[in-house]
């Protein structure tokens, strides 16, 4: 067998697929040619499958670093529910035992999900680096550059990492990265430029219809919410900025939009979220309100919309966000509604998410502690201080980042502001070529679902859940 | 969790340590916070919150200090304000209390908890012969127990026997309970229903709820130590976790040679322990154990009792200090004086209690 028809065996057997969507073929190849690739696909390209294939392609263990304690849970769920079994989430969940009891039998499996937080500590990383590594994979590496400098710091050190480890092949997978950023993150390796294969699709998601409002005040914003979510079919999702709102807003849905809905946050528990997840996939549930903490490990390919109640932090997230809609490929719908002045909620998070000058001073001459700053912001300037920088050093760095993160947060900003052409200003910001596809359009009176052409859906649900435990019993266990 | 529970467990007429608290909240305890939970009469809920950490903790109480509803008495120390008092009434009378503090515990029933969810997902998969589902993610070690369990099982018998137990189970709670509970359920087809889409007492947070089902699966234990052999799958199941006690194996020990006469020197000896350690194991099991179950007249002979009663006058236990009694260095006297003050708790609260 030949290495296509390989792939193609693997893909069906694995996979139950006959083809390849565009990009996976090619990078695939490209690793079995042991090239280190960047990919960059579209959410809902079927990026994990790249991975997933690799381990059935060579022998070794591919090694998967993942930001989300829950993501990787996901994944993990995702994996089992394939029929693989040979595969770990290597988390801080873990006790020192099983870590233990993990890290010595490491080669007996054939995937291995991690944070950089933990495959940073010397332990683990001895461990590593004595197995054979088939794939060292960075999902979501975009965050190596948006998340690494001002708050997982170890995402900083994956491409010293990829060294310690002796190089391993490399797959770094994205959704959302511009040209330059594609150029930065593969400078950061210490890898040949010819030894890079690069395969970037366009962030464009033709089949999703994109609609801004600008409203005058949040009221008229709750009421065009509520009037969204009657009106549009299917299954979707809405973004908001904090656990409260999404809660308050969810109960305010149920009331009064008579639809399933139910509120998704990171203070839910492992169950309470299994549930949802749940729910939300077999259409028990029709919406979502969700901190962006939701959808990131979400199968489902049929959501059909998603409404932006609050704006992203940066075009690169809400493009992320959207993405979650209509991986069915059939029409899907992204509305974002904004009231001048919400904005304010992102630069407050993104003000309270750095050190300030006095802070960094005050810690560094340990006026204060860990715990008066935040554990997750001492951890970070701990990170510098390891690294020999200084406080002016440190206070021009963050600095830096609050003008660069509040660039990013005025693009998103301009975005909602625009009058029209909004598919364009997205392609531009990534550095894609325009289109001349017309599936938008700006504000209330404009919006006509029927430009959009959601696909027919299901009835709904009509037999209520058994409410009694005999009932229940009998469905549980026939 | 609602930061006024944490009312719950201070006092308008006793000024309490805020570390005693959290150390027997998070199960962070050493002899002399198992001592004043002892005193507070808080020990039933020893590792009630095991993930709750000390700022956030602190925070809590910096939250009621401000909104008045603790007031400080000296540093560390924190009493209920009036305001705080009525708080406290206002969140009893409005949310769930947990009936089985103690035998939550000992039943160790927040460790069986995520194991009954996900052993009951896999039985009911396997009653449809399915394998194609999301399993609900646990640790790795509870996967693997969960996974050694359904390998040990009767296939043929599993899901008679499981249903059974849970219909046995079921028909004990009150119906509205029992209906309840088995609506938070996992299996084949069913997602279950999240507490917000049950249809519970509207007054209730996602704590009472859980603090609801920590109560219902203690019953689950107790009914399956009761009326299930050993060898039924549930109650296999139930001994991945097993019952623990308040002690510890070497403490234990320390007591039995106790009880058997040994003196502490002695014990200190055969066991190759520090005196000071068997002291504190001593110590641990006065606290924990009932109070015919230690000879406490073996240490607090008529002479050092009549000493200490008559150095330590005040009627507020609270109040006693080691230095009102110490004559040495020898560190027999504070083994004594501790012992004294558990052995006047004691009695003092059996007579409160009678």
């Amino acid at each position: 067998m030949n290495k296509h028809e390989k792939m193609h065996a693997v893909l069906k057997e694995k996979f139950g697929f006959d083809d390849f969507r565009p990009g996976q073929a090619e990078i695939i190849s490209a690793l079995l040619e042991n090239k280190n690739a960047l990919g960059m696909l579209p959410t809902g390209g079927g990026k994990s499958l790249i991975y997933q294939m690799m381990g059935y392609l060579r022998p070794g263990t591919v090694v998967i670093v993942t930001p989300l304690l829950s993501l990787m849970q996901d994944q993990v769920s995702r994996f089992n529910y394939m029929g693989e079994k040979s595969v770990i989430a290597l988390s801080s969940l873990m006790d020192a035992q099983e870590k233990y009891s993990v890290l010595h039998h490491l080669n007996n499996y054939r995937f291995v999900l991690i944070s950089p937080e933990m495959l940073n500590q010397e332990a683990v990383l001895k461990a590593f680096a004595n197995i054979n590594i088939n794939t060292f994979v960075i999902d979501e590496a975009h965050t190596i550059l948006s998340w690494g400098p001002d708050f997982r710091p170890d995402y900083l050190d994956l491409p010293l990492i990829h060294e310690q480890l002796g190089f391993p092949p490399l797959l770094l997978l994205t959704a959302t990265a511009t040209k330059a950023m594609q150029a930065d993150l593969m400078q950061r390796f210490n890898v040949p430029m010819e030894q890079w294969y690069v395969y970037a699709q366009s962030v464009d998601r033709p089949n999703i219809y994109l609609h801004n409002e600008v409203l005058d005040t949040n009221a008229d914003k709750d009421d065009r919410l509520t009037t969204l979510v009657k009106q549009i079919p299917g299954a979707g999702i809405v973004y908001v900025s904090s656990r409260k709102l999404a809660n308050t807003l969810a109960e305010q849905l149920k009331q009064t939009t008579g639809r399933h809905v139910a509120a998704y946050h990171g203070g839910l528990d492992n169950v309470a979220r299994y549930r949802l997840q749940q729910q939300f996939m077999q259409n028990d549930l029709d919406v979502i309100v969700a901190t962006s903490a939701f959808g990131m490990g979400i199968d489902k390919d049929d959501i059909r919309f998603i409404i932006h109640y609050h704006l992203s932090q940066d075009l690169a997230s809400y493009m992320q966000e959207i993405g979650r809609a209509g991986r069915d490929n059939q029409a899907a719908l992204a509305v974002l509604l904004y009231v001048p002045g919400d904005e304010r909620i992102q630069y407050h998070l993104l003000d309270a998410s750095l050190p300030t000058d006095t802070m960094l001073a005050q810690y560094m001459d340990k006026q204060i502690d860990a715990a008066s700053i935040g554990v997750e912001r001492a951890r970070l300037i701990d990170y510098y201080i390891a690294k020999h920088l200084g406080l002016e050093q440190m206070q021009s760095l963050f600095k830096e980042r609050r003008i660069v993160r509040s660039q990013a947060l005025q693009s998103m900003v301009n975005y909602a502001r625009q009058p029209e052409d909004l598919r364009n200003y997205l392609l531009q910001y990534f550095d894609d070529a325009p289109t001349s596809l017309d599936f938008e359009s700006v504000g209330p009176a404009a919006f006509n679902l029927n430009v959009v052409g959601l696909p027919a859906q299901l009835a709904a649900k009509n037999s209520l859940p058994a409410q009694h435990w005999p009932d229940i019993l009998k469905q549980l266990f026939k | 969790m609602d930061s006024t529970f944490l009312l719950t467990f201070f006092s308008e007429k006793q000024p309490r340590r805020s570390h005693v608290i959290f150390a027997i909240l998070s199960q962070k305890t050493t002899g002399s916070t198992e001592y004043w939970g002892l005193r507070y009469q808080l020990l039933d809920w020893l590792g009630l919150l095991p993930k709750m950490n000390k700022p956030d903790f602190e925070k809590v109480v910096a939250d009621l200090l401000k909104e008045r509803l603790l007031y400080k008495t000296e540093p560390g120390l924190y009493a209920l304000t009036e305001k705080g008092r009525r708080a406290k009434v206002a969140y009893q009378a409005q949310h769930y209390q947990l009936k089985q503090p103690a035998d939550r515990y000992l039943k160790q029933t927040a460790s069986f908890m995520p194991l009954f969810l996900l052993a009951n997902q896999i039985v009911s998969e396997y009653a449809y012969r399915n394998q194609h589902y999301y399993p609900i993610q646990v640790s790795l070690k509870e996967r693997q127990l969960i996974k050694s369990w359904f390998r040990q099982q009767d296939k043929k018998q599993l899901i008679d026997d499981w249903r059974e137990g849970l219909v046995g189970f079921l028909e004990t709670l009150p119906a509205v309970d029992a209906d309840h509970l088995a609506q938070t359920w996992i299996g084949h087809g069913l997602t279950g229903l999240n507490f917000d889409q049950l249809q519970m007492n509207p007054q209730w947070t996602d704590f009472d709820f859980y603090l609801w089902q920590l109560d219902l699966y203690t019953q689950l234990i107790s009914y399956i130590e009761e009326n299930l052999h050993g060898q039924h799958p549930m109650a296999q199941l139930y001994q991945l976790v097993g019952p623990r006690s308040y002690l510890s194996d070497s403490i234990k020990a320390s007591y039995e040679a106790a009880k058997a006469g040994q003196t502490l020197p002695e014990i200190a000896q055969h066991r190759k322990l520090k005196l000071g350690t068997v002291q504190e194991h001593l110590l641990t099991a006065a606290i924990w154990l009932p109070f015919a179950e230690f000879p406490y007249d073996s240490y607090l002979t008529p002479a050092v009792t009549d000493y200490l009663a008559q150095h330590l006058t005040d009627a507020d236990i609270d109040q006693w200090r080691f230095n009102m009694v110490r004559t040495s260095d020898d560190i027999t006297e504070f083994f004594l004086f501790r012992l004294y003050e558990i052995w006047q708790t004691k009695q003092e609260q059996a007579h409160e209690q009678a």
